[in-house]
């Protein structure tokens, strides 16, 4: 009689272990996984929040629109990921930095070729309009990384 | 004596299989829930990283009649795929199907997934803009956006 009981408590105990040892990982991973995720939302508010460009100036001439605007914010943008709107003719516009053959040209204190604006620098965003005749857009919106934005009447 | 050591064996046995299937019963239980956490964890620590930004200028006049175009940036760290099926979209109170929506990369690249800082352009074939004020509700992970535009 004695017997059976251990015999069948350890055999509950092996099963208690055995689950332990399935529930464990998985919590584990499972916390581990959105911590994660929580960390990474909480840099990128955190970069949101020390993001700021102001806006400097607009000047149309001939079929070329210029915009500039200052990094007052505390974080390094990149060029490439900035993104024009210009409304209502031409929707969206994006670049290569490197590609002159685009219609949008930018310099970062009257650099052509570095893709990073660093906070305190000034960019300068050309808009050229290729083939067509041109039309002013009656407003503009210029979006950099974490959705900062800034946007204006031309 | 016989029938007492029969009796033992007999209570052993027993005692073995209902001890084996509460052992089963738990395990198997439990397995179960652990590989729900295993899943909804990630389905949680991806709607975490999903962040969304509707980039279209609120200022501009819209025309109506028009179809609307949303450029929508993955701020997030999440990549997003490049199909209406990700995006769910509420146009006035009406829900968009997937069959009018038509998704693309603004850059024109063809791309299968929207990574971080890259812009979806989302055309909603129907309806069109009606005059008036009017209003998009975008659910994308359970990321939610509103714009809120006039004509």
């Amino acid at each position: 009689m004695g017997f059976s009981i251990s015999a069948a408590t350890a055999l509950i105990f092996a099963s208690l272990f055995l689950a332990f040892g399935i529930f464990y990982p998985a919590m584990a991973n499972g916390y581990e996984r959105v911590e994660e995720a929580d960390a990474a939302k909480a840099d990128q508010n955190l970069d949101q929040a020390q993001t700021d460009i102001t806006f400097v100036s607009y000047t149309a001439s001939g079929n070329q629109l210029t915009i500039t605007a200052n990094n007052t914010g505390e974080t390094v943008l990149i060029v490439d990921d900035i993104d024009l709107i210009l409304q209502p003719d031409y929707g969206y516009v994006s670049w290569n930095n490197n590609d002159n053959s685009d219609a949008v040209d930018a310099q970062v204190d009257s650099d052509p070729d570095t893709n990073l604006w660093r906070p305190g620098e000034q960019i300068q965003i050309e808009f050229k309009q290729t083939g067509g005749s041109f039309t002013e857009p009656d407003r503009f919106k210029l979006v950099t990384a974490h959705g900062v934005s800034i946007s204006g009447d031309t | 004596m016989a029938s007492e050591s029969v009796s033992s064996l007999i209570l052993f046995i027993a005692s073995l299989v209902v001890a084996a299937g509460v052992a089963g019963t738990l395990t198997t239980g439990v397995q179960r829930v652990s590989s729900s956490i295993d899943e909804g964890s990630l389905d949680t620590a991806q709607q975490i990283r999903t962040d969304v930004e509707i980039i279209n200028d609120p200022g501009r006049n819209y025309n109506s009649g028009d179809q609307l175009t949303l450029y929508v940036k993955n701020t997030g760290t999440q990549g997003i795929l490049n199909k209406p099926e990700s995006f769910d979209i509420v146009f006035n109170g009406q829900f968009i199907p997937n069959s009018d929506i038509s998704v693309s990369d603004a850059n024109g690249n063809s791309i299968e997934a929207f990574r971080e800082d890259d812009v979806a352009e989302i055309v909603i074939q129907s309806p069109d803009i009606p005059p008036g004020d009017n209003r998009v509700f975008l659910t994308v992970n359970s990321d939610e956006e509103v714009l809120q535009f006039t004509t």
